[in-house]
């Protein structure tokens, strides 16, 4: 039996994020730019647990340079690198989705694309609860 | 559950012995950061790279022939690429396979990577004798609306801009048709809904600032690549009015006070008139439907006793016994009444000035319609209106007689009128009007835009649908908003180029949208209520017209006896009968009516037009 929690495009939980989400700023006047993902599962049944929560995190290189909130108004005052705790578990069913919002400005301002970085769990376990 | 923290809610113990562990979810988002050097953009000599990952794999190594991608308002991102697959198993891979282009732009000294489609292959031919598999890809815009099934989910798509209105675009929620749900809510937008180059789903605001993101002159752009568009005849009418039909019904309530007393006394006597029996009263008063009497009528008896009647030298006696007393009247009031409902249209309208020389008007309307139970109410209530539970000391609830007791509320002020509106509350029809006119201003600003400059340049996929840019070439001059965008890589030539299409229309402001507000008109509906004052009309009396009236023989109509000296054989003889008659309604007040009703609100369209110097 497959996961089936995981990131969405859409509050719906239709459109898995297949490919990486793309975040581009200019070198000489560099602004952070945001984007929201969701995590769940359209199945209702389901639940996502880990003892101490369920977080999710940047990892990779550069990992400080994005910044993560449950809101829009959140990454104001997220700090760059920090976990983010999304429960002490997900449920699963679009209603009980999270938004996860993400900041990135990179700090090194230098040409190119750094396609290091990813949003990871910490390996919670998926439930069926029946 | 007993093996985790104390932090979990009661939500999560939905059946914790039965819980199966499905597995560790290892799902990860990948991101990626392009930091651009936008100097590349100043270079006329830029080299450029593809990227291309199919499922998880870059091909950009077997890329060949040319990548097009194209982007309108409201439409699927598109693009189509060809390449040559290693072997059959990656050629059956490609089906539904998630697609990522991103260029690399170089000139010397730096470089940017921007991305230019997220989607899915949608289709591919493959073409044996060449080995060349073309792909045609999409980035599910239209899977977006489908795949909602709330209809919160639907107007989360529109970021708050569109206006919903359950009255007039119902959310079916038995059966769900999210795409037509959507197409509803999209017409009322004033702006568009797309999907980027990173698969994330826009809403894009129809706003265009005095001061573009970037401003394109004749340097910048291909020779003879750019064109002045303008709006069709068809686009563009002279006026479009956006209309909300409101029908309702206007309750009327006409009262009139009607009375009679009887002749004087002598003339039983003299002349043997009739008296008039209470019975004969009522059943006049009673008869006249659709008018009813209000409360009771106040009926005057005879006080039973002689009364003396002089008649020349003589005096005589009438009697009043008390049975007689009992039946008959010498004078009565009532209140009579009727009331009815007139189907009112009120219409709400606003009207949009286009600029375009034709006579054509075009209209944008819905009609809301009260569910007011009109012909209930007219009715009177069957008196068998009772629960039947009862077989004795039925509960009578306490009321304040209005008397009207036989008829449902509510009660119109007498000799006037109260429109119904329905149960819609104030709220719901300003919703509904709002919704109305947004779908006629995203129908005249969509008319205004399609004034348009279209221009190609080297390849610059900085600037997505809905970014503000500026022209200023070959005498033409003008900000617009890009609302089609395409990007051609031409991997054989090796030119990449871009072509842009920005939406010029000659607004008023530099964002798009409306105020409105509603004000039901109050009616000013006034009933005649001059009482009637009912008299006697005798027949076959030297009194009585030998060409009576028919209309004005109204009152207690009875005749003279042959005996009586005022007897006039060759006067018209009545039936003896009680004779009411009520005036008629007007057609004013009974046909349907239509109300014109200017809506008080006020406009904006994004835009500062375009102009061309000879």
């Amino acid at each position: 039996m497959p996961t089936t929690f995981g990131f969405f495009s859409d509050a719906s939980l239709k459109t898995p994020v297949r490919s990486a989400l793309f975040f581009t700023q200019d070198r000489t006047s560099p602004v952070a730019q945001d984007r929201v993902v969701y995590f769940g599962s359209p199945l209702a049944g389901r639940s996502c647990q880990k003892d101490g929560g369920v977080y999710v995190s940047a990892t990779g290189s550069a990992a400080g340079d994005v910044k993560l909130a449950l809101s829009a108004a959140g990454l104001d005052g997220a700090a760059g690198g920090t976990p983010l705790r999304l429960g002490a578990g997900v449920l699963g069913g679009v209603a009980n989705a999270r938004a996860i919002y993400i900041r990135v400005l990179d700090s090194t301002h230098a040409p190119g694309v750094n396609a290091g970085l990813a949003l990871a769990l910490n390996d919670p376990t998926e439930y069926d609860n029946g | 559950m007993s093996a985790f923290d104390s932090s979990f809610d009661a939500s999560f113990d939905t059946d914790a012995d039965v819980a199966i562990e499905v597995g560790v979810v290892t799902v990860v988002c990948p991101l990626a950061v392009s930091v651009v050097d936008l100097q590349v953009f100043e270079s006329k000599f830029l080299r450029w790279s593809p990227v291309v990952n199919i499922g998880g794999t870059d091909v950009s190594g077997r890329l060949t022939g040319r990548i097009s991608i194209s982007a309108v308002e409201d439409s699927a991102r598109i693009a189509s690429l060809a390449l040559i697959p290693p072997n059959a198993a990656a050629l059956a891979a490609y089906d539904n396979a998630p697609v990522t282009i991103d260029v690399l732009l170089y000139r010397s000294g730096t470089a940017a990577a921007f991305r230019l489609f997220t989607g899915l292959v949608e289709g591919s031919e493959f073409a044996p004798d060449s080995r060349v598999a073309s792909l045609e890809c999409r980035d599910g815009h239209q899977e977006r609306p489908k795949a909602c099934t709330t209809a919160a989910e639907v107007e989360a798509l529109f970021g708050g801009l569109a206006v919903p209105s359950p009255l007039l675009l119902e959310w079916n929620a038995t059966e769900p048709d999210p795409v037509s749900y959507f197409k509803g809510l999209l017409d009322t937008l004033p702006g568009a809904v797309a999907i980027d180059a990173s698969g994330l789903w826009r809403v894009i605001p129809w706003t265009i600032p005095a001061t573009p993101a970037a401003s394109f002159g004749q340097d910048d752009i291909y020779d003879g690549s750019l064109t002045v568009i303008h709006a069709n005849r068809a686009d563009l009418p002279k006026q479009i009015t956006a209309t909300l039909a409101h029908r309702i019904h206007r309750l009327h309530c006409w009262q009139i006070d009607v009375s009679w007393s009887r002749v004087d006394r002598s003339r039983y006597v003299v002349d043997g008139l009739p008296t008039l029996p209470k019975a004969t009263a009522l059943e006049a008063l009673n008869g006249l439907a659709p008018w009813h009497i209000k409360g009771s009528p106040v009926m005057v008896q005879p006080i039973p006793g002689s009364y003396p009647i002089i008649v020349g030298p003589q005096t005589l006696y009438y009697l009043v016994d008390y049975p007689e007393a009992q039946l008959t009247v010498d004078a009565f009031s009532a209140q009579l009444y009727r009331r009815w409902y007139q189907e009112v249209e009120i219409r709400y309208s606003i009207a949009f000035e286009m600029g375009g020389l034709s006579d054509r008007v075009d209209a944008v309307s819905a009609t809301l319609t009260s569910d007011f139970d009109a012909g209930a109410w007219e009715s009177p209530l069957s008196s068998a209106s009772s629960s039947g539970i009862y077989s004795a000391n039925e509960p009578i609830p306490v009321v304040t007689p209005t008397g009207y007791e036989a008829l449902p509320a509510p009660y119109p002020p007498a000799n006037a009128s109260v429109d119904h509106l329905g149960s819609h509350t104030s709220a719901q029809r300003l919703e509904a009007l709002r919704h109305v006119v947004a779908k006629g201003l995203r129908q005249a600003t969509a008319g205004k835009r399609k004034q348009r400059l279209r221009f190609g340049r080297p390849i610059d996929p900085r600037f997505e649908l809905g970014a503000v840019l500026g022209v200023d070439a070959y005498g033409v001059s003008g900000i617009g908003q890009v609302d089609e965008l395409g990007h051609d890589l031409d991997l054989d030539s090796g030119d990449a180029s871009s072509e842009f299409t920005l939406a010029v229309p000659q607004g008023n402001s530099t964002m798009t949208g409306a105020t409105v507000a509603l004000t039901a008109p109050t009616p000013t509906v006034a009933h005649p209520s001059a009482p009637i004052v009912l008299g006697n009309k005798i027949g076959a009396a030297f009194e009585t017209p030998a060409f009576p009236d028919a209309d004005a023989q109204v009152g207690f109509l009875c005749n003279v006896l042959p005996t009586s000296n005022n007897y006039d054989p060759s006067k018209p003889v009545f039936n003896t009968k009680f004779r009411i008659i009520m005036p008629e309604l007007t057609a004013t007040h009974r046909d349907p009516l239509t109300i014109e009703t200017t809506v008080t609100g006020s406009y904006t369209i994004a835009g500062a037009g375009l102009t061309i110097d000879f």
